[in-house]
C-alpha cells in the first residue's frame, strides 16, 4: 500500500474516535476561566476608573502649563513710604512699576511729587498701573487751596503709541512734561497744578500710600520686590509615611495590608522628581471557601501535593504574608496653590524576604494545615500609582497624605495571586 | 458559529464556554491520547488546548472555518507541551529499507476499531509517535515537523519511517493473533 493511502486510512480511522474526558476536566477549566473573567474584570475597571482619570489629569496639567501665558507680576506694596506732610511742605516719592518683561531692563522709575497745603491729608492715593497705557483721574471735592502735584509716568517697553498716549494724556490733563531720565532710557515727568483740591480722591483701584517721614529730601531708588513661586534647584527630600490598603483577590474576597515606608528624593526638574526608599508590608486575610472557585483560583498548589488532595474539604484559609520593599518612585509635583502641591506618582514596590503562613481549616474537622513558606529573592512585587497633596508646616517640613491604586503584575506569595487595591497614607517629608 | 455566540464566548461567557466544551471535547480529545503518553498527560494536555483556544478567541477573524482555527491553536499547544515535557528522543538514524514483504495492506487497518488502532499507535516510542501522529494524521509535511520540533528533516523523514515500521509489525502480530484465536 502506498504512504498516501497509509496516510488516508489512518485518518478515517483516527477520526472514529468517540473516547470523552473526565467529567472533572471541565471543573478544572471553568475554575481557571472564573479567574480570567476575574482579571478581566480587574482590567478594565482599573483602565476606567483610575488610568483614563489619571491620564486626563496629567494632559490636562501639561497642557495647561505649556500654554500658560506669562503673567505680570505687581507689587503690592510701595516700597517707600510718603511722610505725614504739613501743608506747604514737598514729599518726594520714587517707586516702581515693573512689568515681567522689563524686570532684566530695570524698568522705569516714577517720580511722585506732591505739595501739600498746611492743613493735613494723612492720606493720598497715587495711581499705579502695571502696563503702559496712561489713565488717571483726579476728583476735585472741596476747597483745600493750591495743591501741586507730580506725576511721573513709567513706560514699560517705550514705544511710539505709547509715547503718543501719554503725550496726548499729559495734554488733557493740563500737566508740563518734563524728562527725567533713567536707566538710560526717557521718562517722562509732568506737573500739573491743582485748584480747590480736598481731599484728593482717586480710584478705588489706585494704591495707596501711607505717610511716614517728613522732607525727604533726596530720592532713594526703590528696590524692587518681587515675589516668585519657585522650587529650589538640587532639592533633596526625606520622607516617611504610613499607608493601610484593601487588596481584591481574583474572587472577590478581600485582604487587608499595611505599609510603612523611609523614602529619599531628589527633586531634579521644577515638576519632576525621583525617590528611592525602604518599607515593609504586611498583607492579612481570613478566607471562607464556600465554592471550588475559590480553590481553582489558587494557583500554584502543586508545591503541596497533599493540599492538593484535601482541597474539596477546605473551609477557611488564614493567610498572614510579609515582606520588605525597596519602592522605586518617580513623581510630577503640580503646585495647586502657593502652598499646596498635588503629586502624582508612579511607584515600584520591589519585594524582598517574603515570609508566608497559610493556616487551612476543614469542612470534615481535620485538623488544620499550616504551610509556610520563605522567599529571600528580590521579586518585581507591586505597583502603586499615587494621587498626594502636601501642605507646609514649618521651615522645610511638609505632611503629606496620599491615594493609591495597588497592582500586581506577578503573583506573590505561596498561593500565587494577583491581588490590585485601593489604599491611603499619610506622612512627613522634609525637604532641604 | 454566527457573530453573537462568538461575542459571547470573546466575553468567556460561562455557558457559551461550556457549548464549546462540548462540542469539540470528543475530537480534541482524540488527539490528545494520540500524542499523550499516559492519562493524565491528556488531561494535562486537554486543559491547556482549551485555556490556549478560550484565550485566543478573540484572534479569528472569520477567515477559514472555526474548527480549522481551534484545531490548529490545540494542536500548537498540545506539540508546546510535548517539547516542553517529554524527552527529546530524536537520534538521527540510519535509514532503514523497509521490509516490503511485511507491509500491511488498507484492510488489516480498517479491520482493527479506533481503540485497537490508538492503543498500537500509543504503544509507539515517544519520538516516533510524535513525528507519526503529526505526518500520517495531523497533516504536517517533513519541513514543518522540523521547525516546530526543532530537528533536521532528515530525522523526521527517518523517525516517521521507523514508526510506520514498528506500526505495521505491531498490527500484522495482532492480526496473526487474532487469526490464531
Amino acid at each position: 500500500m502506498s504512504d498516501s493511502f497509509f496516510r488516508k486510512a489512518m485518518q478515517e480511522k483516527m477520526g472514529e474516535g468517540a473516547a470523552q474526558p473526565g467529567s472533572d476536566l471541565w471543573d478544572e477549566i471553568n475554575g481557571a476561566l472564573a479567574q480570567k473573567r476575574a482579571a478581566n474584570k480587574k482590567k478594565n475597571r482599573f483602565l476606567l476608573c483610575w488610568l483614563l482619570p489619571m491620564f486626563l489629569l496629567v494632559g490636562g496639567s501639561l497642557f495647561y502649563f505649556i500654554n500658560k501665558k506669562s503673567e505680570t507680576t505687581i507689587i503690592e506694596k510701595p516700597i517707600v513710604e510718603i511722610p505725614n506732610v504739613e501743608m506747604g511742605g514737598t514729599s518726594k516719592v520714587q517707586m516702581q512699576v515693573i512689568d515681567n518683561q522689563n524686570i532684566s531692563k530695570g524698568g522705569k522709575q516714577i517720580l511722585v511729587e506732591k505739595k501739600q497745603p498746611k492743613s493735613k491729608i494723612s492720606k493720598t492715593k497715587f495711581p499705579i498701573k502695571t502696563n503702559s497705557s496712561i489713565s488717571s483721574k483726579f476728583q476735585k471735592q472741596g476747597q483745600l487751596g493750591n495743591l501741586a502735584t507730580t506725576v511721573t509716568w513709567h513706560l514699560g517697553n517705550p514705544t511710539p503709541n505709547s509715547i503718543s498716549q501719554l503725550n496726548s494724556e499729559i495734554e488733557k490733563n493740563n500737566f508740563t512734561a518734563k524728562e527725567l531720565g533713567n536707566n538710560g532710557n526717557s521718562a517722562m515727568m509732568a506737573t500739573r497744578q491743582l485748584d480747590n483740591f480736598l481731599p484728593l480722591v482717586l480710584e478705588p483701584q489706585l494704591l495707596e500710600v501711607n505717610v511716614v517721614q517728613p522732607e525727604i529730601t533726596e530720592l532713594k531708588i526703590a528696590k524692587t520686590v518681587i515675589e516668585k513661586e519657585d522650587f529650589k534647584k538640587q532639592n533633596f527630600s526625606i520622607g516617611i509615611n504610613y499607608g493601610i490598603n484593601q487588596l481584591e483577590y481574583c474572587f472577590d474576597e478581600k485582604a487587608n495590608s499595611e505599609t510603612a515606608q523611609l523614602k529619599i528624593g531628589y527633586r531634579f526638574h521644577k515638576y519632576l522628581s525621583a525617590g528611592i526608599g525602604l518599607g515593609f508590608h504586611n498583607v492579612n486575610y481570613d478566607f471562607e471557601v464556600n465554592s471550588s472557585d475559590h480553590i481553582a483560583s489558587f494557583g500554584d498548589t502543586d508545591k503541596y501535593p497533599s493540599f492538593y488532595k484535601l482541597k474539596n474539604d477546605v473551609a477557611q484559609i488564614e493567610s498572614r504574608l510579609s515582606y520588605f520593599t525597596l519602592p522605586v518612585s518617580l513623581n510630577f509635583h503640580l503646585p495647586v496653590t502657593k502652598q499646596l502641591t498635588a503629586t502624582l506618582t508612579a511607584n515600584q514596590d520591589l519585594a524582598y524576604n517574603q515570609d508566608q503562613l497559610m493556616i487551612y481549616s476543614f469542612k470534615s474537622g481535620t485538623d488544620d494545615l499550616e504551610f509556610r513558606e520563605t522567599n529571600s529573592k528580590l521579586d518585581l512585587g507591586f505597583t502603586t500609582f499615587r494621587l498626594g497633596f502636601d501642605y507646609p508646616m514649618m521651615d522645610g517640613l511638609r505632611a503629606e497624605v496620599g491615594f493609591n491604586r495597588i497592582i500586581t503584575f506577578q503573583t506573590l506569595g505561596i498561593e500565587s495571586q494577583y491581588y490590585h487595591g485601593f489604599g491611603g497614607d499619610f506622612g512627613l517629608r522634609y525637604d532641604f | 458559529m454566527n457573530k453573537a455566540s462568538f461575542q459571547k464566548l470573546k466575553e468567556l461567557e460561562p455557558d457559551a464556554c461550556k457549548t464549546l466544551y462540548d462540542k469539540y471535547k470528543v475530537l480534541l480529545y482524540s488527539i490528545c491520547r494520540r500524542y499523550a503518553s499516559n492519562e493524565g498527560d491528556a488531561q494535562d494536555m486537554m486543559q491547556e488546548g482549551f485555556m490556549a483556544i478560550f484565550n485566543s478567541i478573540g484572534k479569528y477573524k472569520f477567515q477559514g472555518s472555526f474548527e480549522g482555527y481551534i484545531k490548529r491553536v490545540f494542536i500548537n499547544t498540545v506539540l508546546n507541551f510535548v517539547r516542553k515535557n517529554y524527552q527529546q528522543l530524536y537520534k538521527t538514524e540510519s535509514w532503514q529499507m523497509v521490509n516490503h514483504d511485511s507491509e500491511i495492506n488498507a484492510a488489516a487497518i480498517s479491520n482493527l476499531n479506533y481503540e485497537e488502532l490508538l492503543s498500537h499507535v500509543q504503544n509507539l516510542p515517544e519520538g516516533y509517535r510524535i513525528v507519526f501522529n503529526m505526518y500520517a494524521i495531523d497533516g504536517y509535511k517533513h519541513r514543518e515537523i522540523a521547525t516546530v520540533l526543532r530537528i533536521k528533516e532528515s530525522t523526521s523523514r527517518s523517525q516517521y519511517t521507523r514508526a510506520k515500521q514498528i506500526l505495521q509489525k505491531n498490527i500484522l502480530e495482532s492480526e496473526k493473533i487474532n487469526i490464531n484465536e
